[in-house]
């Protein structure tokens, strides 16, 4: 243990350098991009849709709009939230499903296609028959989410090393055995993968769902925004879904790191 | 740091690569093994009997769109249990009849949105291929934009599409936009990272021989990239549709995402269940062919 841990420092400390600079290089690119739009906000270039971006915070910091974007906001974290847990449950569970009865992966695979083809916009009818207004978004989310988390997951769950398997079958266990104890945790660094791609996914398909007559939400403040000609409430809303995504895909990535180094 | 998310979201999207692929192999070679396998194995005198045939042919549909088919018996019965009305929810027969008798009302849609789609999905698939392959070149420059293509990658549609409408207008310009837009960040960000797969061994040869940027680029790294150029154009082909209908339900007054919406404003469901299930289908077709496209290329190139 201790003779390795100064060759992982060393080689910690020399790939320190790039790294670094990446981070560096990241960090400017982001800034000149802030201030591009910035510059065209100040001096009107794409007239008045394109508001400097310091006036979209001020709107944000502004203790007035903080009901309105609150709530918006929180309906649309609890939808993706909701929806997201509901499609990596689903998503996990089918996997796990196809793994263990095989007569059935076909079929499913075939059908995760077709989910992923279809515009969520076409499955609006559908769905606010089913759950309500209310209750589409979650189920648009939870739709998407099943289908990348499926995907992910099936896809782990058949990267196990053969002699583990054929170890486990010398040993006569069974399939829900060799599933728990070799191909679950093999899978998880891919699930993870498969997390930061629906973290994105979740906030888009949550604001989809919402505009097939949610009352509330992020999604129906672009709508409505946009037709009553509230520029700096549209951008407001659209900075705070964008550091949403952000967010997610952030924890979702930092998670998939974690795992990467424990499981890999 | 940034520049191994990007990694990371490219590393994550090619584990759908191989599945679809391997899903689809599966799915190409399984009808017969599995029918084989599944019906009870037969002596040669009788395996060839249509009866069989047909038993066989249909072992493979049930065991491949076995979920579809549980939908399609459900759609009916749960109408049925619910006791809904037509003039709430349609049956099948219903939104067939609408197709098949009103066959004028959705040729042009459809037309419009395909349009749309496949020339936002060609001229957003040809701007990021060229925008990766210059950025590339410049260690500077795609360490400068990597992170900010990121962001602007999670920049959900939604939010996107109201800013452009009031940029653009409310056209079919702004559409065209949106789709170009969409499919760019995939082709940039997959052209990128399949640019930087080539393996040293091969990068050290070119460098012996002496070769320039130019014909390095021709002749090693965008022939390396040509995989994961397909590769964006199959995740890019479902999302070009969404983009299409989501714009048009909103701005433009044609298309199938305008038809979807005005049958829903007039009520008129069996319609707009219709030109749900006609999109779901175009989306499905555009991905098939974009999965063959793939397939086909990629075969060609390794």
């Amino acid at each position: 243990m201790t003779a390795v841990r100064p060759g992982t420092q060393s080689a910690a400390r020399a790939g320190m350098r790039p790294g670094l600079r990446t981070a560096l290089y990241g960090l400017v690119g982001v800034a000149v991009l802030l201030l591009i739009a910035e510059l065209i906000g100040q001096f009107g270039l794409l007239g008045t849709t394109w508001p400097p971006l310091t006036s979209v915070f001020a709107f944000l910091a502004d203790p007035a709009n903080h009901t309105l974007l609150g709530n918006a906001l929180s309906t649309t974290v609890t939808e993706a939230a909701v929806g997201g847990l509901i499609g990596i449950a689903a998503g996990v569970g089918f996997a796990l499903l196809a793994s263990l009865v095989p007569v059935l992966a076909p079929g499913l695979d075939r059908f995760a296609a077709v989910i992923d083809a279809v515009p969520a916009v076409a499955l609006a009818p559908f769905l606010i028959l089913i759950l309500g207004r209310e209750g589409t978004p979650v189920l648009v989310v939870a739709l998407s989410t099943t289908f990348i988390i499926y995907i992910s997951m099936s896809s782990g769950l058949a990267t196990a090393a053969r002699p583990y398997h054929d170890l486990l079958a010398v040993l006569g266990a069974r399939r829900g055995t060799r599933l728990r104890l070799v191909d679950v945790p093999a899978a998880l660094p891919k699930l993870f993968d498969g997390l930061a791609l629906a973290a994105p996914a979740m906030i888009l398909g949550a604001t989809i769902g919402e505009w097939f007559g949610a009352r509330r939400g992020l999604g129906v403040l672009f709508i409505s925004a946009m037709q009553n000609y509230r520029i700096d409430l549209l951008w407001a809303a659209a900075v705070l879904s964008v550091l949403c995504s952000l967010v997610l895909y952030g924890a979702a990535v930092v998670a998939q790191r974690a795992i990467a180094r424990r499981f890999a | 740091m940034t520049r191994i998310d990007t990694g990371a979201a490219a590393a994550a999207d090619a584990p759908i690569q191989a599945h679809g692929t391997d899903a689809a192999d599966q799915a190409a070679a399984s009808p017969l093994r599995d029918a084989a396998s599944i019906t009870p194995s037969t002596p040669a005198v009788t395996r060839s009997t249509p009866f069989v045939l047909v038993g066989r042919f249909l072992t493979a549909v049930l065991l491949r769109y076995w979920p579809i088919i549980l939908l399609l018996i459900a759609w009916p019965t749960w109408l049925l249990v619910n006791g809904y009305s037509r003039a709430v929810a349609p049956s099948p027969l219903d939104v067939a009849g609408d197709i098949v008798l009103h066959p004028d009302v959705y040729v042009w849609p459809v037309v419009w949105t395909a349009l749309f789609a496949i020339g936002g999905l060609i001229l957003g698939m040809l701007v990021g291929v060229v925008m990766g392959v210059l950025v590339w070149m410049s260690p500077l420059v795609s360490g400068l934009l990597t992170p900010s293509a990121l962001i602007l990658r999670v920049v959900p549609v939604t939010a996107m599409i109201p800013i452009l409408a009031r940029l653009f207008g409310y056209g079919s310009g702004t559409v065209v936009v949106i789709v170009v837009i969409l499919v760019f960040f995939p082709a940039f960000s997959l052209t990128i990272s399949g640019m930087s797969s080539v393996p040293q061994s091969s990068r050290d040869l070119f460098a012996v021989l002496g070769s320039g940027l130019r014909s390095r680029v021709w002749r090693l790294h965008l022939p390396a990239a040509v995989p994961s150029i397909m590769l964006a154009l199959r995740l890019s082909a479902p999302i070009a549709i969404l983009g299409v209908l989501l714009a048009e339900y909103l701005l433009s007054g044609v298309g199938l995402g305008d038809l979807l919406q005005s049958s829903g404003d007039r009520l008129i469901y069996q319609r707009q269940w219709a030109s749900a299930l006609i999109a779901t289908a175009l989306s499905v077709i555009c991905f098939g062919l974009a999965r063959t496209a793939e397939r086909k290329v990629v075969d060609r190139v390794t």
